[in-house]
């Protein structure tokens, strides 16, 4: 990736403009082929046209990786297996396990640089060992003692020795006495005392300080005895050495399951889905009205029922469909028989709603019934639309409700006298409780979705606080309403198809537990 | 057989999203990514025509003096649709800052007057066979007042163990929360399998009934 | 605001009242923010063709269709055709789905596997037969039983739940208040 200079971002390698800001991009350095004149990018050694190489000899482009020993070539390459001698000590044991990986693959010779290729050793010759060990403590090695003709060497070359450019200081008279006569052939030193200097001011002066020989002489690495690893660490090099030399595997496999365990697992699925819709279809497509005479009716529902019977004449209430048409198909139907009862109450009617969808469902709901009953949009009933559904939606609404001449709808002084919520999912219920009945303290009862009904029926039940007055639950508590009220509707007739299918379901859950326990019985009997 | 386009148009849409019973397949796909389309135009639409059309720009456009005030939320709201880019996102703190703020003290109203409050109290009930309305209901009162503690105590043993005096009545108070709370799940998956059933039923009356006219 | 709620002061009242106000245009935004965030999340899918793009398209081109339908207000003919043809059917069929897939839950799910799992499914099994008209065909306990395990242990859990949820929710109210929690951005403002 490049960096472009003026804004910063990054680009992809082979752009020339900068993708953010427009500027041109420099071409990337790299190195152009004397031959061929071919640009490459830094990094590369051999033109790709015509081979010619790219970098001189010797030099080692940094970004060349090191290539990895050619197995063989080195001596005493160990075999597997074989006691690591002393020899091998200096080598640290990531070069053995490198050049045993590299043992499977041919390695090139001509990737390896010239620099390292020269660093190899023949096989069989032996690694020339060094002269240090035979030097004394003190004595230089040759190559780095200084030859006696060092200055006519310097004068040779043309090179002028230092001490002319310099200014030549005072020598002392104190150390000019010091001075021997004869200085030409210091080579030769009187007794055993330290060296006497052979150039510079202080030629032929002994006694003066020598070169320390710690300073001169790098200090000898002290060879490591490698002692005898023990069988032990064997055991962990062998192991360790077999795992680098896996192949790489592609991840845990998984068993991969016969055929029939296969067909038997999605023919379940199959089987359950089946006893389903079956559950479902054939009470609709039979027509059976078992249900309708013998549904019973709950308690919520019924409180519901009173509270909505209780309303005086023309009273105001405010409705609110908080459901999605993910639940309509609970939803609507209760809607539909609450609203058919409340406008044969003749209330007076305040729609809104907390979801968006909602508006458009309760819309839909709204005319149908009104059709029924004559009511008519603006005089019986106003819809005040979708309003946000945070804790400030309906806080709003009733607010504005409250608030004098908002519009002709709402008679001086007049108060909601009921809510009903139709609530789709929980979070609305406890919106309405807890900003609108709690605070004002009005009347309210609830349609939900049987997902809701545990979190709301904690509200009904609070008898010290007649939090909710009534509590309809699902398309069987639509199915209880249009009992109570005496008129069939859609709710009833689904309820059939809605009691096999729980039969269907409790079926499928012992069949599925005796199936569990017949496999595991089984299990245990055949071990 | 329905003559309706747009009962077909339903049907097979319908159908498109049942077809996912037979596996994940680009009909389902497509079904899905339509519906996620529709539902964002049409809340969009609902959200600018109900709430910041009357409540907002028909304010500001019929007397502009005189709702000077509903200038600060149009600002708060501008600023807060910068968080949609992200180098410019810092401008919507303040609107976010506002929400929580309005939204925090809400919340902690509703919850301690709405929520808390009242159900407390509906748990300081009667346990006297006399004013709760008969031994029965006395004794589910007890029942609901130890099963209530007992979740409770079940939710603080599990979230943070202290040692102390009291140890084995708090034990035993949390074991009985929760065989409490398994029996609220269950009936909680009771509840749910009724409603998912019942939708299931909605759907079927569209599609035998309205698209292939099957009923009577 | 918690002002507001504890007095009965006209000042603080219409100051509440406009904050509230304020706070549902502001809300309105912010629904409008998520929206736009999905269109140009599947805008860029587009445009980078990633997977599934071509799904991103039919997205946009049905949000797109919609917003210009509803140009004049949701209550338009194409837009209310397109909610009551289109979305309806595709969001209640998804819904409904889910029936499947519990049915497929009650027969592999369901397992008694310990005292637990037993107090689990004979709660989820008594409900499940005690809502519908043939429990009370089996029986009069049948409903009577159902009835107490909604309104007895049920209820006890989710009162448990409800006032943990409240309690969490005053604690969390007044963190943000405070400013020990912020979860609007580094250097807010703070809530006032």
């Amino acid at each position: 990736m490049i960096e472009c200079p003026e804004c910063g971002a990054t680009n992809k390698p082979e752009s020339r403009f900068c993708g953010e800001c427009g500027q041109p991009l420099g071409v990337p350095k790299g190195v152009t082929c004397p031959m061929c004149e071919t640009p490459h990018a830094p990094g590369i050694t051999v033109c790709t046209e015509c081979g010619a190489r790219l970098i001189p000899e010797g030099v080692s482009p940094s970004e060349v990786p090191l290539e990895p020993r050619v197995p063989g070539e080195v001596a005493d390459a160990p075999e597997e297996g074989e006691t690591p001698g002393a020899a091998e000590a200096d080598r640290g044991e990531s070069e053995e396990i490198e050049e045993d990986v590299a043992g499977e693959e041919q390695v090139k010779g001509e990737t390896m640089p010239p620099w390292l290729r020269k660093l190899e050793v023949a096989p069989g010759e032996e690694v020339a060992e060094q002269d240090e060990d035979d030097l004394e403590r003190g004595e230089l090695p040759d190559w780095l003692e200084v030859p006696p003709d060092f200055e006519e060497m310097l004068g040779e070359a043309g090179v002028t020795s230092e001490e002319e450019e310099v200014a030549r200081a005072d020598v002392p008279a104190w150390l000019e006495a010091l001075r021997p006569e004869g200085v030409e052939d210091v080579a030769e030193i009187s007794g055993g005392h330290s060296p006497a200097e052979v150039t510079g001011l202080l030629k032929g002066i002994g006694g003066t300080l020598g070169i320390e020989p710690i300073l001169a002489i790098p200090p000898r690495a002290v060879p490591v005895e490698p002692g005898t690893p023990s069988s032990a660490a064997y055991e962990r090099a062998d192991l360790l050495r077999s795992v680098i030399r896996e192949p790489a595997r592609p991840g845990i496999e998984v068993s991969d399951r016969s055929g029939v365990e296969k067909l038997a697992a999605s023919s379940v699925r199959w089987m359950t889905f089946l006893v389903l819709a079956v559950a479902v279809v054939v009470p609709i497509l039979l027509g059976s009205d078992w249900s309708e005479s013998n549904m019973p009716t709950g308690a919520g529902t019924q409180g519901m029922y009173d509270a909505i019977d209780g309303l005086p004449q023309g009273a105001m209430v405010l409705v609110s469909f908080d459901y999605d048409p993910g639940v309509a198909g609970e939803m609507v139907p209760q809607a539909r028989v609450v609203l058919s009862h409340l406008m044969g109450r003749g209330a007076r009617l305040l729609s809104v709603s907390l979801t968006p969808e909602g508006a458009r469902l309760s819309r839909r709901v709204l005319e149908e019934v009104a059709d029924d009953y004559g009511y008519r949009y603006g005089e019986d009933y106003l819809s005040l639309g979708y309003v946000v559904g945070v804790e400030a939606g309906p806080r709003s609404i009733v607010e504005r409700i409250r608030t004098p001449d908002w519009s002709d709808f709402v008679g001086a002084g007049e108060d909601l006298a009921l809510i009903v919520e139709f609530a789709g999912d929980p979070q609305y219920l406890r919106l309405w409780l807890e900003q609108v009945q709690g605070p004002y303290g009005l009347p309210m009862v609830a349609g939900v979705s049987a997902t809701v009904d545990p979190f709301a029926r904690p509200y009904y039940l609070n008898r010290a606080q007649r939090q909710l007055l009534g509590l309809m639950t699902g398309l069987v508590g639509a199915a209880e309403y249009e009992r109570i009220s005496g008129e069939a509707g859609p709710a009833l007739a689904s309820m059939d198809s809605q009691s096999v299918a729980h039969i269907a379901l409790i079926l499928l859950i012992l069949v599925g537990n005796l199936a569990y326990f017949g496999n595991s019985l089984r299990g245990r009997l055949g071990a | 057989m329905s003559e309706t386009l747009a009962v077909w148009i339903a049907a097979i849409l319908t159908l498109m999203v049942y077809s996912y019973l037979i596996g994940d397949n680009p009909l389902y796909r497509l079904a899905q990514h339509l519906f996620v389309g529709s539902s964002v135009g049409y809340a969009a639409v609902v959200v600018i025509h109900n709430v910041l059309r009357p409540r907002l720009f028909e304010p500001l456009l019929d007397d502009a003096s005189g709702n000077w005030p509903y200038f600060l939320p149009l600002l708060l709201g501008l600023l807060l649709l910068a968080k949609a880019r992200g180098t410019a996102a810092w401008l919507g703190n303040s609107s976010v800052a506002f929400l929580f703020g309005v939204g925090a003290a809400l919340a902690i109203g509703g919850a301690l007057f709405g929520s808390f409050l009242p159900q407390m109290q509906a748990s300081w009930v009667s346990v006297l066979p006399d004013t709760a309305g008969g031994r029965v209901a006395a004794a589910n009162n007890i029942l609901l007042a130890v099963g209530t503690i007992g979740t409770l105590s079940y939710f603080y043993f599990t979230m943070g163990v202290r040692k102390g005096p009291g140890t084995g009545l708090l034990t035993f108070s949390s074991t009985v929360g929760k065989w409490v709370l398994l029996i609220t799940f269950g009936a909680i998956f009771g509840n749910r399998v009724m409603a998912y059933v019942s939708l299931l039923i909605e759907r079927i009356y569209f599609l035998l009934g309205d698209w292939l006219g099957l009923l009577g | 605001m918690l002002v507001d709620f504890f007095f009965d002061e006209v000042h603080i009242n219409a100051l509440g009242g406009f904050f509230v106000e304020s706070a549902v245009i502001v809300v309105a935004f912010a629904l409008l923010l998520g929206l736009l965030n999905v269109l140009v999340v599947h805008m860029r899918r587009i445009s980078r063709r990633e997977g599934g793009w071509f799904y991103s398209i039919a997205l946009i081109a049905m949000a797109v269709l919609v917003v210009i339908a509803g140009i004049s207000g949701p209550d338009a003919w194409a837009v209310t055709w397109i909610f009551d043809h289109i979305q309806f059917p595709l969001q209640a069929a998804t819904f409904s789905l889910l029936a499947f897939f519990v049915a497929t839950a009650a027969y592999r799910g369901l397992r008694i596997r310990s005292l637990e799992a037993v107090a689990f499914v004979v709660a989820a099994v008594v409900v499940l037969i005690g809502q519908v008209p043939v429990g009370r065909y089996v029986g009069d306990f049948v409903p009577a039983l159902k009835d107490w395990i909604l309104n007895v242990p049920a209820t006890a859990g989710v009162r448990g739940i409800i006032i943990g949820v409240a309690l969490g929710t005053i604690a969390t109210g007044v963190r943000v208040l405070m400013g020990f929690d912020r979860p609007y951005g580094r250097g807010g403002d703070g809530a006032k």
